[in-house]
């Protein structure tokens, strides 16, 4: 069965990436979901100031960039006083498949994780099945984010 | 203290796995989004996923084509750093090598050498796990690099890679052997 999105048209998106490349495939994936309002910053440093002045609904972004690292940004994102919005829906897109890696950024409340490759069909699946989450997030110890297996953050 | 007799020890140990200590239940605070955070998603249907990304990918030639330019600059980046510093591998070449042959490997398939891609998966996990594959892991990099080189020589070509049977052989036989270590097996995630 195909899967209809909801209307993107009011959503802000801001893409972190080092790679042109890769910044320009997604702007290029989102255009065709109907996302008109994105901003792509290819650095760390940079992507914090977006974030603040921009305000946006979802930010994608590498795990390795030039001057830190997307953990790093989603930790901000999640913890800082100075965080525009701790809800943020954030998607890390990214080479690193080891697992290790993986829970890391479970454990630091990112949404959703999806790997690079990708096909422009599965990212799109990836990206509307986030945005449809609307569940509550979670104080457990020291995270906070989406729901997770609480067992697994005890680990 | 006189130490307990081995029957008494096993006795202890049994008693354990019978009654294990209570897993402590962790205290969840459920946080609402609030309103001002929620998403602005418009009462109207959006696009369908299938035909959006047939869209996509028809507009990405393009992209794809300019990737292919940057792929090879890193293909030649990372043999520039193997060359210059494979013999001693110190922690930070390591780091190094790792994030290059990690964009090589997440750039690979989307450029049409899914092979390259393989390879270089391959060679991350070497690398991050530091697993002993029954031979030097500088050597054991330096001859997958040989297999990313030659296999991008030959796609520049339009050529198939004369050896890619063979290289795909040993890339099976290493990821047995890491498989095959029960502390490596687990943190492999594919």
């Amino acid at each position: 069965m195909n899967m209809q999105t909801h209307d993107y048209s009011n959503i802000r998106v801001v893409i972190v990436d080092g790679m042109l490349f890769w910044r320009d495939l997604i702007r290029n994936f989102l255009n065709e979901l109907g996302i008109r309002h994105i901003r792509c910053v290819s650095s760390a440093k940079k992507s914090w100031t977006t974030i603040r002045e921009f305000q946006p609904h979802v930010v994608i972004c590498d795990w390795k960039l030039p001057d830190g690292s997307g953990l790093e940004l989603l930790r901000l994102i999640r913890h800082a006083d100075e965080s525009p919005n701790r809800f943020l829906n954030v998607m890390m897109v990214t080479a690193y498949n080891e697992q290790h890696r993986v829970h890391a950024a479970l454990r630091a409340g990112v949404n959703t994780y999806i790997t690079k490759p990708t096909s422009a069909q599965a990212f799109m699946m990836k990206f509307a099945t986030s945005l449809a989450d609307e569940r509550p997030f979670e104080i457990v110890g020291d995270y906070f984010g989406p729901p997770r297996n609480h067992a697994f953050l005890l680990q | 203290m006189i130490a307990a007799p081995a029957h008494e020890a096993l006795r202890l140990n049994f008693n354990m796995i019978q009654n294990p200590a209570p897993v402590a239940t962790p205290k969840v605070t459920t946080v609402p989004i609030p309103p001002h955070a929620k998403l602005p998603l418009g009462r109207s249907k959006g696009v369908d996923v299938d035909v959006a990304a047939k869209r996509a990918e028809k507009a990405s030639v393009g992209i794809i084509t300019m990737g292919r330019q940057e792929f090879g600059q890193m293909v030649d980046d990372l043999g520039v750093l193997l060359m210059k510093s494979i013999n001693p591998i110190t922690p930070e070449i390591k780091e190094k090598v790792f994030d290059l042959a990690n964009d090589v490997r997440g750039l690979a398939a989307m450029v049409e050498a899914p092979l390259i891609g393989e390879i270089a998966d391959a060679m991350c996990k070497v690398i991050d796990l530091d697993a002993d594959v029954s031979c030097d892991t500088g050597q054991l990099v330096m001859m997958m690099y040989f297999g990313i080189r030659k296999t991008f020589e030959a796609s520049l070509k339009d050529m198939k890679f004369e050896y890619e049977a063979e290289i795909r052989r040993v890339l099976q036989d290493v990821r047995d052997k890491m498989l095959s270590d029960p502390n490596l097996r687990n943190q492999i995630s594919r």
